[in-house]
Formats: C-alpha cells, structure tokens, sequence
C-alpha cells in the first residue's frame, strides 16, 4: 500500500476529524469575542457621544434657524427626534433605543444635521466606498508588497543592497505618513506634474463606468494610495525582515540546510511560512492605525470618504453623521481583524489544537 | 554598546534635544534686542535672506525662531504622551499577565475594544469639549490612546517570562511577591518597556502634528506640526517660503528617525540573533 | 580498516569586533570505514562546532581559519568537503553525509506534516516521488515507527517519537557517514539506551559510520568503538574505547573517567575549576590550570600529539616524543 494513497494525505477540510479538532470551538470563542467586543465598543461611543456638552436639539435649532425654511423644518425635526430618540427619557431607553435603531432600523442613525432631509445613513454610505477602497487598498497591498520586500532583505541580509534598502525603510518608516503625502503633493503634483494633486477624479466628470472616468480616477489615486502604501510597507518590510533573521537562526533552518535541501524550498516552505505567522497576527493589530491613517490621507488629498465627511460634520457638530461614522469604523477594523483571525489557524497547525 | 543604530540614534536624539532646549536662547541670540515671536514684529512673507534664513510667516513672525521655540513642545507633548501610554500599558499588561485568568480575559478583552477604537474621530471629539488647551491636556490625552500596544506587548513578554523555571525557583527560595516583580521579571521586561516609550513618543508626535495639519489641533500651542499646517493651510508653498515647511517637517523626521535607530538598536542588542559580530573587548 | 574521513588541522574561530575568538584549534581526526567514534567532551569544549564545521555549516560569526575535511570514498578520489560550493556541496549533503542535531525538540518545521519533510528530503536530492515513498516507509520501519506518523506534525510527536523520525530521515538515504551531535539529550534514561542501541544497530546493518558526539561518558560507554575527548577546542586523546577508559594516559581523561558514578557507591571525584570558554583559554597546554600533573613546560607550549601506544594518541607534556623510546 502506498503511503500517499488518499486514506493518509491530509484530512480533508469536510471530514469529522476536522470539526471534531477544536477549530469549531475556535470559530465560535472567536465569533463571541467578536460580538462581544463590537457591542462593548459601540457602547463606549455612546457613552462618549452622549457625554458632549451641548444639547443636539437645541444646536440643531440653532443651525437651522440660519437656514432656509428653518420654521417648519424645526417643527417636524424636533417631534420626530423626541419620538424616535426618545431625548427626554433616560439614557438607558435611549441606549436600548439607539440599538433597535442601529441593529433593527437598518442602521438608522437619524437625520443628519448639516445636511438635512438626508439621513445620516445616506451620507456615510454616499462617501463609504471612498474610505473602503483606499483602507482596504492600502491595507492588502502595503502588507503584501512590505512582506515580500521584508522576506528579501532579510534572505539575503549580507549583501550591501539590502543594507541600502534597509536604510531607505528605516527612513521611510519614520516618515508620517501625511508628511509624505505633502511631500509627493509638492513635487510629483506641482512641480514635476505628474499626477494629479488631489481630488477624486477630475472635475466635470461624473462617476460612471466608462474609461474616461476610470483612467481619471486610478491617476488620481495614485498618490493617496502610495502615501499610505510607502509609509506603512516600509514597516511591514523592516518587521519581515526581523522575523527572518530571527527565524534563520532556528534549530529547523540549520537542519533543512544540513539535509541539501533546495535553497529556494527552504525560503519558501521554512523561513517564509513560519516568519509570515507573526506578521499576520500583526496586521490584525494595526488596523485601527491604519484606518485613522486613511483618514487623514482622505482630508488631505480631499478625497470625499469618511475622514473628509467626519471633519465636515465636526464643524456642524451633525452627532448623527459623527456617531455613525465611529460605528462603522469600529465595525471594519473588528471584521477585518475577525477574518484574520480566522485564517491564522488554516495556516498554523499548532493554533488548531490549543484551548487557550 | 557598540551598536551602530543605537549609537547614531541615540547621538542624533541628544542633538535633537539639546537643539530643543537652548532653542529659544538661540533665537534671542539671532534677534537681539527684538521679540521676533511677536505677531507683526516683521513684514509678512518676507522672503528668505540672512536676517531671516526662512523668511516670515504669514503673522509677521519671524518662521527660524518659530522653529527654534516649537522643537521643545513637540518633545515634551511626545515625551509626556509617550510616557502616560507606557504607564497606563504597564499596569494592564502586567496585572493581566501576571494575575491571569478572569482578570486577565477581562483585561484583554477591554484592550481589545478600545485598540479596536478609532482614535482620531475620538479624539477630535474630544477635541469639542476643550476650548483651552495645554501641553498638559493635549500630551494626557495623546497618551491614554496609545496605551492598548504596550499593554499587549508587556503582557505577552510577562506571560512568557512567568513560566520559565527560575521563577519557580526564585519562588522556593523565600522570595515574596513584591521582590519577584521588581527584581525578578522587571528587569526582563525593560526592553520592551524602553522599546514601548519610543513608539508611544514616536506616535504622539505623529498625531499631534497631523491634527495640526488638518486644522483641528490645539490652536494656541506652537509646535512643529502647528507650523507645518499653517504652513500648508496657508500656501506658503505658492509663495516661494517651502523653507517654512521644510525646516520643521525636517526636525520631526529626523525625531522620529532617531527614536526609530533607538528601537532597532535596542531590538538588536537584546535578541542576539540578529546581530553579525560578537560583542568582543 | 578504511579511514573514509580525515579531518586535518582543523581551526575556527569566532569574529569580534576587532579581533578573533579562538574556539577550535588545528584538530585532527581521522575516521575508520563502519565504526562508531566518540567524540566527548564537557559543554562548550566545541564539540558543536566541530560538528558544524565538519559539515560545512559555519555562519557569521563563526569562521574558518584553517584546516581540510577530506572524505575518501571506496571508489573515486577524495575531496575536500570545505571546498565544496553551491550545488556540488548540495548533493553532497544527506547523501553521503546525514547528520542527527542537537536540537532534534526542534530539528523539524513546525508547519509542515512530517511526511512533506522526509519525503522533499529524497525528492530534492532527484529521487522519484514513488522511490521516495517507499524509502521512507523503509526507514521508518527500522526505527520501529507506525506509518501513521508521517500525517502528523511536529508539536504532535514524543520527545523519542521526535528522535526516532530524525534519525529515520538521517539513514532514509543510506549516507556513508551518520554525524549525530548529542543524539540522546532530551530523553530520559531508559529512551536513551533504546535509542542508541537501536542507532547503533541500524547503522551496522546498513554499513554507516557514525561519529557520536556526546558530554555523557555513559553514552560512549555503550555504543562507541573508538572515543576521541575534546577539551577547550583541542583534541587531548583519541583511541580504542577499552583502551581510553582502561588505561587512560591524559589527566583530563582521567578525572572524566573518575567522574563516572559506578554501581558500587563509591566515592565520586570532581574536578576543580571549569572548563575555560573561548575567551579565556589558557596559554600552553589549556589544561593546565587544572591538571594535577602540570610541569612548567605546560604553562608555555601547546604539547603535540603523541602516538604514546599503537593507535592511542594523547597530547600531553607527560609523554614526549622521543626517539627510540615508548610505551
């Protein structure tokens, strides 16, 4: 009988062994904590939205009385907050109420202030996929191109390329990542004019899916895009390059190499695999820096995502719009991190076994 | 000691700071007899020339001793943050590690929300309540969003530190509780507790100065990042005065960079394995 | 009795920052087609990087100042193994020579089922996958492991189900010599003489030399034909086991012999001092801080190696080469 018969190869992903082996209680400690955590942080938001001074109501009034039509808007606002947010009540209904709303409603979050009859609903979603594409853009493509630069400045440590790459890192690194964004707004927009400075795409243009708007839109992505990507690769690099060598001098290293073992099989399947673990637990930690960098690239570059409305609505003092915002942020860096999590045990045996 | 990163970061932050520190001599000395910090003591947007390396800001302030005065508030606002963050990161991790259990899942689990928190839109919030700020309040605030990291990082090296065996020893020979922490696993934590400091610094710095530079900082603190938002919020670009950018975004790298070889250097001392040579005589 | 290695004037060293570290100096050994020989010596006195230079594994800072390895094969010329590169070196390596660490708790890829790891260890070498197979099924046989082993992943294995898989990957491709560096560390007592008779049985069956690396006197006891002792990177004595254990010419062997507890319960001697490190070893002969038969001779010059009896060598003071005079 042959020992690569299919009865021996790896058990396969629908069999009984596998469920049996702890990953279902994996999954479901990880999705509990994944409740748990995104209620705890949607109620810390609440608590903190709600100890702002100032009474919504009455800024709101205040706001609208200096626009337009404000009479019989103030009127039909006014009893459509009190019967939805029930504002006189305690601020525990209100609590249990903003979560029907949220949970139930839709994710209703009430009108929006600033730019009233629209609900504060349209406006984040009008400006989400702005924020979703530069965040996960970002976020994909930094970690990937640092990991494999990291993989290669670490492999190859002694020669005198690398030791350039690594100070270019270590400087890019140290770089904010708005600094960079300025610096490359300077020179690659103005004076060398390249690319275009900021704005989304050009104006006159209306979003579409021909290829004038496209060709438009990736141009003008490109130095939002590469402010984060340099900035945050470069750490990725400069953290893979780390692990490498830490996991060079590892006791399985020695003997692969001791066995004649193809060198590019011992990156591959010895170094890479192991160092990549870490780094992938470490993606799941910075996402929460990662998503308020995106937020300050969009501001600068006025690119019209979440951080762009988030400063609008700051100014108008729009609670609805704000609060949202803060939810939905919450809810991208825990699913993100979540999915994370749920790849590490597919790729490290030894989580698979372990009830922590 | 001999590490090349730790040596280069370290002589470029002491340089730094002491830059930092007799900054605003410096600038009295280049303007005898003048305040060249007060609005209007100078034409606007004086072009660069000898009397002004960098020319005048748009209040009439001489832009060089602006610079010079706003190194040590940056400093001290990362230095202050920096240090609220390791503390507060200390005491969770360490009681989490340490203590285990409930109150370490517990711990954990309130680490996890507020690492998961957004800390920018939190923090301009924040931002609406205080209409004064000061280096005080502003470094405080910096600080106690930066403390998830370190509490993560102290207690994983704790845990990890709790079980090797000369604890249990150490434990057997009569020590109590109190001597073990401090002398025991202390100790082995201070890499990480050095390594956690820069990084807070580092970040504080960081987003005091992008606050600043989108406009929602504290108005009346000069720092760098100040400078450099009113600097772009103001076009000195189109004028011709980038000096006034890149003088003080200059500093802050170099800040940031020096406190980055710091890290390295430390990494490298403290994990053998990554260094080339033997520390020899 | 064929030598089929010869290691000559071996030296290494260790870089510092502006000088070098001595760890290994000018050791000789030569090795006999289809023995075992011992190589023991107290931690730190090289034995590792004896191992490790011997199969061409010296990294940064280690460094290799002088020396050949020779390995002469029944047909065909001999070569250097230090001078071997690239792919040469390569092939060369599990091939002819097959090498058991000492760190065998971590000798495997934690992410990887140990099947992958023997069977890419036969493939890269340009075996069949089917010949792969079987071999591997082979080798675990001998070691007395169930094939079932081979879907299992490293953190799932005993400590001796973790040795027996290393030195089952060690003979899969039937090497000339086995390099086994502490082979029994890690294991309690009753595993360790299991294992080791089982290594030295398999390795008489299939013709392999072994050079058994060890601190543990015991170990050399039981299996070893010929035992070298390593102090503070030199060689001070090499010869038949019975010989050195009987009637032991350096003071060094001696007191390690002395050291041995024995079933009768007598009165165990230790020796004073420690063994120098690297950094500090004593000029002369580096024994002579602790040697109870030191002369002023040993404080100056390093004594050179003397066949003292028929293929007994020792290097020590106390027995001069001289002519027309021995035994």
């Amino acid at each position: 009988m042959s020992i690569t018969s299919s009865e021996n190869r790896k058990i396969p992903f629908f069999s009984a062994p596998f469920w049996r082996s702890g990953f279902l209680k994996y999954i479901s400690r990880r999705l509990g904590w994944y409740v748990l955590t995104l209620l705890g942080s949607i109620t810390l938001a609440f608590i903190i939205f709600h100890l702002m001074p100032g009474d919504p109501v009455e800024i709101l009034l205040g706001n609208l009385s200096r626009m337009e039509g404000a009479k019989v808007g103030t009127q039909l606002i006014v009893a459509y907050y009190r019967q939805l947010f029930g504002l006189d009540r305690p601020l525990y209904i209100q609590y249990l109420l903003f979560l029907r709303n949220v949970i139930f409603r839709g994710l209703d979050f009430g009108p929006s202030f600033m730019a009233y009859p629209n609900t504060a609903r349209d406006l984040i979603f009008h400006q989400l996929p702005w924020t979703l594409g530069l965040f996960t853009g970002a976020m994909l493509i930094s970690w990937l191109l640092g990991t494999i630069v990291g993989v290669f400045m670490g492999w190859l440590r002694r020669r005198k390329l690398t030791s350039l790459m690594t100070g270019i890192t270590v400087l890019l690194q140290a770089t904010p990542n708005y600094l960079l964004a300025i610096i490359l707004i300077i020179y690659v927009g103005y004076l060398l004019k390249w690319l275009p400075p900021y704005g989304p795409y050009d104006n006159g243009l209306q979003p579409a899916f021909t290829w004038e708007f496209i060709h438009s839109l990736l141009l003008h992505m490109v130095l939002p895009m590469l402010s984060l990507v340099l900035v945050l690769g470069a750490g990725w690099a400069i953290s893979m390059r780390s692990l490498m060598i830490s996991i060079l001098g590892e006791d399985y290293l020695l003997y692969a190499k001791a066995r004649g073992l193809l060198p590019f099989e011992i990156l591959k399947d010895y170094a890479f695999r192991n160092a990549m673990l870490p780094q992938l637990a470490a993606l799941a930690i910075t996402l929460g820096t990662t998503l308020t960098g995106t937020y300050i690239i969009e501001v600068i570059f006025h690119v019209p995502g979440l951080g762009d409305l988030f400063i609008r609505a700051l100014g108008f003092r729009d609670y609805n719009v704000l609060q949202g915002i803060v939810l939905f942020s919450i809810f991208a860096v825990l699913t993100a991190s979540l999915i994370i999590d749920l790849i590490l045990p597919l790729l490290d045996p030894r989580i698979r076994e372990f009830n922590e | 000691m001999n590490n090349a990163k730790l040596i280069s970061g370290i002589s470029l932050l002491s340089f730094l700071i002491i830059l930092a520190i007799t900054g605003p001599e410096i600038s009295k000395a280049m303007f005898p007899n003048e305040n060249a910090l007060d609005i209007g003591a100078y034409p606007r947007y004086e072009p660069p020339s000898i009397k002004h390396p960098i020319g005048t800001d748009a209040g009439g302030v001489d832009a060089f001793a602006l610079v010079l005065n706003s190194i040590w508030p940056s400093m001290v606002i990362g230095l202050l943050a920096g240090v609220t963050a390791t503390f507060l990161g200390v005491i969770v991790g360490f009681t989490a590690g340490y203590i285990g259990k409930n109150v370490d899942t517990i711990l954990r689990t309130f680490t996890d929300m507020v690492l998961v928190f957004p800390v920018l839109p939190l923090f301009l919030m924040m931002g609406t309540y205080i209409t004064h700020w000061d280096l005080f309040k502003m470094s405080l605030l910096l600080g106690v969003f930066g403390w998830p990291f370190t509490a993560r990082v102290i207690r994983a090296q704790v845990l990890s530190l709790r079980e090797r065996p000369y604890i249990d020893l150490v434990k057997l020979s009569g020590e109590n509780t109190f001597e073990i922490i401090f002398f025991e696993l202390l100790p082995g934590l201070l890499p990480y507790v050095g390594f956690s400091l820069a990084m807070g610094t580092v970040g504080a710095m960081f987003t005091e100065a992008g606050l600043q530079l989108i406009g929602l900082g504290a108005q009346n603190l000069s720092t760098l990042g100040a400078m450099i938002g009113h600097g772009l919020s103001r076009g000195v670009i189109g004028i011709g005065l980038y000096g006034q950018m890149v003088v003080p975004a200059g500093i802050l790298i170099l800040l940031f960079l020096s406190l980055n070889l710091i890290n390295m250097g430390l990494e490298e001392v403290f994990n053998p394995r990554l260094r080339t040579k033997i520390d020899v005589k | 009795m064929t030598t089929i290695l010869r290691v000559r004037d071996l030296s290494v060293g260790l870089t510092g920052r502006s000088s070098i570290i001595q760890v290994l100096s000018n050791v000789n050994l030569e090795v006999e087609e289809g023995e075992i020989l011992g190589v023991v010596g107290e931690s730190g006195c090289g034995k590792s990087t004896l191992v490790v230079a011997v199969l061409n594994l010296l990294e940064l800072p280690q460094m290799l100042q002088a020396g050949e390895v020779e390995f002469i094969p029944a047909d065909g010329k001999p070569q250097d193994l230090l001078k071997l590169t690239g792919d040469a070196l390569r092939q060369f390596r599990w091939r002819k020579m097959a090498y058991i660490p000492q760190g065998s708790m971590n000798a495997l890829n934690p992410v990887l089922r140990v099947r992958k790891q023997m069977i890419e260890t036969l493939t890269q070498h340009g075996m069949a996958e089917r010949e792969a197979d079987e071999q591997v099924q082979l080798a675990l046989q001998m070691v007395h492991l169930k094939q079932d082993v081979l879907d299992l992943y490293s953190h799932e294995l005993s400590g001796g189900m973790r040795q027996r898989v290393i030195i089952a990957t060690a003979i899969s491709m039937h090497p000339v010599i086995l390099i086994a560096d502490e082979p029994t560390t890690a294991l309690d007592v009753v595993t360790q003489r299991l294992i080791l008779q089982e290594l030295a049985r398999i390795c008489r069956e299939l013709g392999i030399t072994i050079i058994l690396v060890s601190h543990d006197m015991g170990v050399m006891a039981q299996i070893a034909d010929r035992l070298a002792v390593m102090y503070a990177g030199r060689i001070v004595e090499i010869g038949a086991i019975n010989e050195v254990f009987k009637s032991s010419l350096h003071p060094y062997t001696q007191e390690l012999i002395a050291s041995i507890p024995n079933q009768s319960g007598e009165h165990v001697e230790g020796l004073a001092g420690e063994a120098p490190g690297p950094w500090n070893y004593p000029p002369g002969c580096r024994f002579h801080p602790r040697c109870p038969s030191v002369m002023e001779i040993c404080r100056q010059q390093v004594p050179p190696s003397v066949e003292q009896r028929p293929a007994h060598w020792v290097s020590c003071h106390l027995f001069r080469k001289e002519e027309g005079s021995n035994g």
